[in-house]
């Protein structure tokens, strides 16, 4: 299994598919606009919440930092308060400790909550090749279950299908012979939490995602605002956590900073609807929580980014704030990226993770460089300036054609001296005058864009000849 | 209503909970009448509360939930691992689940409840309605101190949740939803006893 | 006489020399002596944001080169993205490339330090005219016009507010659009390489901008003639012929049309 699944198509194909898409492309400026503005309202109107995020990124630069001792503290905690925990380096390894532990406790039926690393583990078809019945509990991941699609926004995984599309997606795998569904988006949803609360209530085993692990404590936060990681988290007698080693902080200082961020910046809110802090299984004397807690820690790639050029990037909290502000994925929605980490940070982490073979065409075509997810992201991650480090990458790794190789080889050259320069414009118009103009890169231009001629007289050139005699 | 409260009420409502002020603590019935005619729905009429040591004392719980149509649960009386089956099945079938809460926070609207012998976090997931009764003084005026508190209580309590409102979904085209997995319909009583 | 040196730009130089001819004349009405190193070419910003790394070192050391062997006071720069290229990305690019191609950190480190000098004295057009006193404009009849800035004018330089000022102290009025703040999709050579997205957030730019020109604005005026080619190279493949301005053109018409007046 590869560390990060990849869809086959090509990006031609998968551009193309979006850009022609007319309900991705409505849904999806509909659903980036809203969560934007929203996330810049929320800290306007709250200082107290923009202090904290400041202070938030030293905090988590240095737990990313000194995430080994971290992790070995967590780990400690979490195994005193009657937790147990695992080690992954990989998704296999994650899927076949999930499976046995659901081996032991005869579990047949899973629910999950929201959990990107999950999607990166390709957990749901390890569990259900051996035989588990899995359910997705967030809205949007329950539509993109049944409709058998990845994610196309971090936050919003179904952000790019309409009220119609569910309806009949709802009609066609989950609803009863005869039952009647409605397409308003009210209705959808009483719809799915009907057929979900009969799942929470029968369901063996919970899994949930982490979107922060205290090492003080052992604690793990799971942030939701529909309340289904709540139900997966009380109800099923086992639990499993799954977490990125990423999300490792120090201690309830950092915590408290922290905890806001990914509501803020994800969705505008102040604090999501739930927050779930999980420190233990269940207490004797208490009614709810598992009886068995489950964390599994996973690597699967994020060790060899540590200590290099791109470690900032473990401080992503996947808000998803990148995403909304991207102008490339506004056209393209996450489908483009043909990973389950898209926008700008998938641009980035995608590559890192699952390799430039993979992923490398990703930091050359869905990027123009225009600085909004850097000004967006809560952690000050520089994604621009790695996004450009990881197309000096893929040129060092002559991932170029080797004409636009030369091209770049011949204009650096020619440019760096103002004699080479003189020669290009005189070369240019020699070409103008030809009508020689659909070559080398300048052919992406012409098909959709006039181009415009090299003046008969450039600037420098007429500044010459009128000045001939001196500099001024 | 202390600075907190008010600016806990504010934010909560912003949220789209509803917040029934009790004036003086001679005002708890009055109060409780309103919010509980609002909440009971007869067709399922079980209304559990989980009395965490911290309500009100003397209050007519099964008359006033009888004159809306409902049935009180006193889940107190049904402490003890023998009853867990039971709970959980009252809980599931309930139309309200009462709580009280460890503390709340202003700055969030944000109300915290620990899993304890006494209190049940499936009360304030599983029924369409939750209601929670609340001190003036278990408010903070931020997130961050009740976090503390949570911190140094010494026994961290193994499952903590933070309420910040209703259920909500935007995941269908971006239009928010109330009431998804847990509650659409929250309020909090904020009074003295 | 305080002295200025024009960095022109390669695309000014090249495309849209006018654009240069305004800006001198803007600076000469305004009191400065103006300074044109003939030996300047492009800021190699094309080669450092597509990944070649060392082509745009070699072009970066030219600049600093050409532009430190100048006395001016200020060093003028008629693009926002090549003026934020100099200021903010060469001192880091420099010291990455000269390590990558294995200079000795010294030799790196010297270089950086250089465009860091250079980089100091460098200053946008927009926000030249700015921190300069306005000349007396006797009533002009204000226009409406439509800005589009630069995402690196915007998010490096940070500063749109700076130009926006200067245009409606020239009697613009800035028509409103949505997504102002949304890149128009050029990108560098990202518009040749991509041209499918490129060309759509084009368009993209176009509708919003559309709003802008039913309020009546007259032009599309920014600090940078890489969006504008891109705009205005669609606009006229489809046939629409809304003119696009540099600031420095709208600015120099201004002041002449005032001039006229005055007299």
């Amino acid at each position: 299994m590869e560390h990060l699944p990849q869809d086959p198509r090509p990006w031609p194909v998968r551009r193309d598919t979006a850009l022609q898409d007319t309900v991705l492309q409505t849904t999806l400026t509909h659903v980036t606009h809203r969560l934007n503005n929203a996330r810049i309202a929320a800290y306007r109107h709250y200082p107290s919440g923009e202090a904290a995020r400041i202070r938030a990124i030293a905090r988590k630069r240095e737990a990313i930092q000194d995430w080994s001792v971290l992790l070995d503290r967590a780990e400690e905690e979490i195994t005193a308060h009657g937790g147990h925990v695992k080690r992954a380096a990989t998704p296999e390894a994650v899927g076949a400790y999930v499976l046995e532990i659901a081996r032991q406790h005869s579990v047949k039926r899973v629910i999950k909550s929201k959990s990107m690393v999950t999607e990166e583990v390709q957990l749901n078809a390890q569990l259900e090749a051996a035989g588990l019945d899995v359910r997705e509990t967030d809205l949007g991941e329950y539509i993109i279950q049944l409709a058998h699609e990845k994610p196309s926004h971090i936050l919003a995984p179904a952000a790019h299908k309409n009220r119609q599309q569910i309806q009949r997606l709802f009609v066609d795998t989950v609803a009863d012979a005869g039952e009647e569904v409605s397409e308003d988006i009210q209705e959808l949803t009483r719809f799915a939490r009907n057929k979900l609360r009969q799942d929470f209530l029968s369901a063996d085993m919970g899994i949930t995602g982490g979107n922060f692990l205290v090492a003080e404590t052992g604690t793990v936060v799971v942030i939701t605002n529909e309340g289904n990681a709540d139900m997966v988290t009380t109800m099923p007698r086992v639990l499993v956590s799954i977490i990125g080693i990423e999300k490792i902080v120090q201690d309830w200082d950092a915590l408290e900073d922290i905890i806001q961020q990914p509501a803020l910046s994800g969705v505008g809110q102040r604090l999501s609807s739930y927050t779930t802090i999980i420190s233990g299984p269940r207490a004797r004397e208490s009614w709810e929580g598992p009886d068995e807690w489950h964390v599994v820690l996973l690597d699967n790639g994020r060790r060899k980014i540590h200590g290099g050029p791109y470690q900032d990037v473990l401080s992503c909290i996947r808000c998803g704030a990148c995403l909304n502000v991207c102008p490339v994925f506004q056209q393209v929605g996450g489908h483009g990226y043909g990973s389950v980490y898209s926008g700008p940070i998938g641009t980035v982490l995608s590559p890192l993770l699952g390799g430039m073979d993979a992923f490398g065409e990703l930091p050359s075509h869905l990027c123009t460089m225009c600085y909004a997810c850097q000004e967006a992201c809560p952690m000050d991650i520089p994604l621009p300036h790695e996004i450009i480090s990881l197309r000096e990458t893929a040129v060092s790794e002559r991932r170029e054609p080797a004409a636009v190789r030369t091209q770049y080889r011949l204009w650096g050259q020619a440019w760096s001296t103002a004699t080479g320069y003189r020669r290009s414009v005189t070369a240019a118009r020699l070409a103008q005058r030809l009508a020689i103009r659909r070559v080398g890169l300048a052919a992406g231009w012409l098909h959709t864009r006039t181009m415009p001629f090299v003046s008969s007289v450039t600037f420098l050139e007429d500044w010459a000849k009128k000045h001939r005699r001196g500099s001024s | 209503m202390t600075d907190n409260s008010s600016a806990f009420s504010t934010q909560w409502q912003s949220l789209g909970g509803q917040v029934y002020p009790v004036a003086t603590p001679n005002d708890w019935l009055t109060s409780l009448r309103a919010v509980l005619s609002t909440m009971i729905d007869p067709t399922s009429p079980a209304v559990v509360g989980f009395d965490n040591g911290q309500w009100p004392p003397g209050l007519p719980w099964d008359a006033i939930c009888e004159e809306f149509g409902g049935v009180f649960y006193d889940m107190n009386n049904l402490y003890g691992e023998s009853h867990t089956k039971a709970v959980r099945e009252l809980v599931t079938q309930a139309g309200v689940g009462i709580t009280g809460a460890a503390w709340a926070a202003a700055d969030t609207g944000t109300v915290a409840l620990y899993a304890t012998a006494r209190t049940s976090l499936s009360a304030s997931l599983l029924p369409p309605s939750h209601l929670i009764l609340l001190k003036q003084s278990q408010i903070y005026e931020t997130v961050t101190q009740g976090l503390k508190a949570v911190h140094a209580s010494g026994s961290l309590p193994h499952l903590v949740k933070l309420i910040s409102g209703p259920s909500m979904t935007a995941d269908i085209e971006g239009q928010l939803v109330i009431g998804v997995h847990g509650p659409g319909h929250v309020a909090c009583l904020i009074g003295d006893w | 006489m305080a002295k200025a040196a024009l960095f022109v730009t390669c695309l000014v130089d090249l495309f849209e020399p006018q654009t240069g001819h305004a800006a001198v004349e803007v600076l000469d009405r305004h009191g400065w002596q103006v300074e044109v190193l003939g030996n300047q070419t492009c800021c190699g910003q094309f080669a450092y944001n597509a990944g070649h790394l060392q082509e745009a070192r070699a072009m970066a050391q030219h600049f600093v080169e050409v532009f430190e062997s100048s006395d001016a006071d200020a060093l003028i720069g008629l693009s926002g993205s090549c003026t934020a290229m100099v200021i903010h990305e060469y001192p880091d690019l420099l010291r990455r490339a000269g390590q990558s191609r294995g200079d000795s950190s010294e030799e790196s480190e010297s270089w950086a330090l250089r465009a860091q000098a250079v980089g100091e004295r460098l200053v946008e057009f927009g926000e030249w005219l700015h921190h300069e006193e306005s000349l007396p404009l006797p009533a002009v009849k204000p226009e409406t016009v439509a800005v589009h800035h630069g995402c690196h004018m915007r998010r490096i330089l940070g500063s749109t507010e700076e130009t926006d000022d200067v245009l409606r102290s020239y009697g613009a009025q800035l028509a409103e659009y949505p997504d102002a703040e949304q890149c128009c999709g050029f990108g560098g050579t990202y518009s040749m390489t991509e041209p499918v997205v490129s060309t759509k957030l084009a368009d993209a730019k176009r509708t919003a901008l559309s709003q802008a020109k039913a309020a009546g604005a007259s032009c599309l005026v920014s600090g940078d003639w890489g969006c504008l080619l891109h705009l205005s190279g669609r606009m006229q493949h489809e046939g629409d012929s809304w003119p696009v301005l540099h600031v420095a053109e709208w600015i120099n018409q201004r002041e002449k049309m005032s001039a006229k007046k005055g007299e």
